[in-house]
């Protein structure tokens, strides 16, 4: 059933249970209270009933009388009896009088009693005299109760019944209230497609759940057409990527073959075709392994690597590669034990890793000096790569993840674009983390965090 | 044993000190306690509800608490224990006080360095400790020469 339902219905259920306890208990304590009330006042009746008509003699009566007339009104239907206690004769009693038994008996043993019959009160208490038990009854009707209280329940009833009617319209009118946002939020994400990925939900001022919802909503928008216009883009830039040296090769067979030439042009330009065609085939082999990354379901081996192993095996790398690079291993904040230097992983693809970023790092810094340093919390292996190159431009952070895409200040270096997407493929593979800060001008760092494997010792 | 006293603004910067205590002290097992001052909330219904071992976590950062586990691996057979304290006292006494209760035999603080405020209620106790605490060494910090716009671990390994 729909949320609104269930809220008002939790509510009115909830307050109508209290409302009837509450009403329930206040009902039963006026009830007891004007019994108790009423009991007493048939006591005092028994008891000077039965002084004045068995103490005759006694000095008191008349202060007794006139006290009975003025204090003591008359009740309701009101009648005395006193009767000498009899054990034997108390059933033939009882049944004239049409009370029970029981009543006589627990007047004899206790002193008093009460008993109640209808709306008929009775209350009896015991007197002594010459060593001879009578017992005085008295009884009437109460007024209190078949008025008053019946006139309290009533209103309880009446009460009771409005107000779950009120709750229940005050229910619906809050539980709409406060979900109608969230209508407003569902009807205008259903307009949301893929063809007006541009639309946003507004954002009030208020700083509540629902208009952080709203805020959570945009963000998401934002990364999904960002992710969009990744996809769409990647297509074209790859293609142009693709078509760039094939276009230098067909151009540069067709002006060689337009004419006759001497055998040392056709062995330039041959030479020239063959770069071109091994860049091409580099970078195909590049986005085949990207693509071949990307996808989670690919199984690769995974067995224990220690980083730190890893670490100097890439500064050779590094060497080979770029001779003048400048690598410098910081181990200065190693951690004692170095289980927790080992990691759950593919040596080929972390190698491949940090060697890219690595490279960036020198490749970008002109070969300035580029830290790598290693450290190691509780759960997780560090690794930080900082250069003093030329950093990345504050607008351009959220693309260096785009295939193909570079910097705007890389107009002076060589590159595809395709190791930094490589890279935080393989480490998202290894259920890491990559962060990348940098400064234009200044430099960058790239922060690279693996869990630890938790191999036993 | 020693306890030490480091104050700190928990920024990964100041965490150097303890980088440096750590790799100069002469004793076997050292005990550390690195204290943030900062003053009480003044409302009653953040009184109310102010707990101290929450309140310090929202104040230290991801990269703070990394870079703590980083060098507490790295010297793990010489480090006793390391503790993170508040400092809510401002005048002389309050420190005698704290150093008193938390039974402080020396401190390391850092010169040439810029004290930050992770909090707007932070503020910097380290001109008072000079005048407390009998041992106090000082720890001559680098300038920052690449500042980065976030705090982050990478301030540990430059010097």
């Amino acid at each position: 059933m729909k949320t609104k339902t269930k809220i008002v219905l939790f509510f009115a259920s909830i307050f109508t249970l209290y409302i009837l306890i509450f009403s329930g208990f206040i009902y039963y304590s006026i009830s007891i209270y004007s019994y108790n009330d009423f009991y007493k006042r048939l006591e005092l009746r028994a008891i000077t009933t039965a002084k004045i008509e068995l103490d005759q003699t006694h000095p008191e009566i008349t202060t007794i009388k006139q006290f009975r007339q003025g204090y003591l009104e008359k009740l309701p239907n009101e009648k005395s009896y006193i009767l000498k206690w009899d054990v034997s004769k108390s059933k033939v009693d009882a049944k004239l009088m049409g009370i029970p038994v029981s009543f006589l008996e627990n007047i004899a043993k206790n002193g008093t009693d009460n008993y109640r019959n209808d709306g008929i009160f009775y209350a009896g208490v015991v007197h002594e005299k010459n060593n001879q038990k009578y017992i005085s009854i008295v009884s009437a009707q109460n007024y209190y109760n078949t008025h008053h209280n019946a006139f309290l329940k009533n209103l309880l009833v009446t009460s009771i019944l409005i107000t779950i009617f009120l709750i229940i319209a005050t229910g619906l009118w809050f539980s709409k209230m406060v979900l109608e946002p969230l209508h407003k939020i569902t009807l205008r994400v259903k307009n949301i497609s893929s063809e007006n990925m541009h639309l946003r939900l507004p954002i009030t001022e208020k700083n509540d759940e629902l208009s952080a919802l709203a805020k959570t909503f945009n963000d998401m928008l934002n990364r999904l057409e960002t992710a969009f216009e990744t996809q769409k883009n990647f297509i074209s830039n790859a293609s142009h990527e693709l078509n760039t040296p094939l276009t230098f090769i067909i151009g540069e067979a067709d002006v060689v073959l337009s004419r006759i030439r001497t055998p040392e042009e056709y062995v330039e330009s041959i030479n020239g075709i063959l770069e071109e065609a091994e860049k091409l085939d580099r970078k195909t082999k590049a986005l085949l392994f990207l693509a071949q990354t990307g996808y989670d379901g690919k199984v690769q081996k995974f067995e224990k690597v220690r980083i730190d192993q890893l670490l100097l095996d890439v500064k050779d790398t590094v060497m080979r590669i770029i001779p003048k690079s400048k690598m410098i291993i910081d181990f200065s904040l190693l951690p004692e034990s170095p289980d927790k230097l080992k990691v759950k992983g593919n040596e080929q693809l972390l190698h491949l890793a940090f060697s890219n970023i690595i490279m960036n790092a020198c490749k970008y810094s002109s070969n300035q000096d580029v830290r790598v340093s290693l450290g190691a919390t509780q759960k997780e292996v560090i690794v930080i790569v900082s250069d003093k190159g030329i950093g990345i431009p504050e607008s351009e952070m959220k693309y260096i993840y785009d295939p193909f895409f570079r910097a705007s200040n890389t107009n002076n270096f060589d590159g595809y674009g395709i190791g930094l997407p490589l890279t935080r493929n393989v480490v998202k593979m290894h259920h890491g983390v990559l962060i990348v800060s940098s400064v234009e001008g200044k430099g960058t760092h790239v922060e690279i965090k693996l869990p630890i494997g938790n191999y036993p010792i | 044993m020693k306890k030490i006293l480091i104050p700190t603004d928990f920024t990964v910067e100041s965490l150097n000190v303890l980088k440096y205590v750590l790799e100069h002290h002469s004793e076997k097992k050292i005990h550390i306690v690195l204290v943030h001052g900062t003053m009480l909330p003044d409302s009653i219904s953040e009184l109310l509800f102010f707990r101290k071992n929450v309140f310090m976590e929202s104040l230290m950062s991801d990269a703070f608490c990394e870079a703590k586990d980083i060098i507490a691996n790295k010297f793990f057979s010489k480090i006793h224990r390391i503790e993170t304290e508040l400092y809510f006292g401002f005048n002389r006494s309050a420190l005698q006080k704290f150093i008193e209760a938390h039974h402080i035999t020396e401190a390391y603080i850092p010169t040439n360095y810029t004290f930050k405020k992770v909090n707007k209620k932070s503020f910097d106790f380290i001109p008072q400790i000079k005048k407390v605490l009998p041992k106090v060494t000082a720890v001559a910090m680098e300038s920052d020469t690449t500042t980065y716009v976030q705090d982050s671990v990478a301030s540990l390994f430059k010097y």
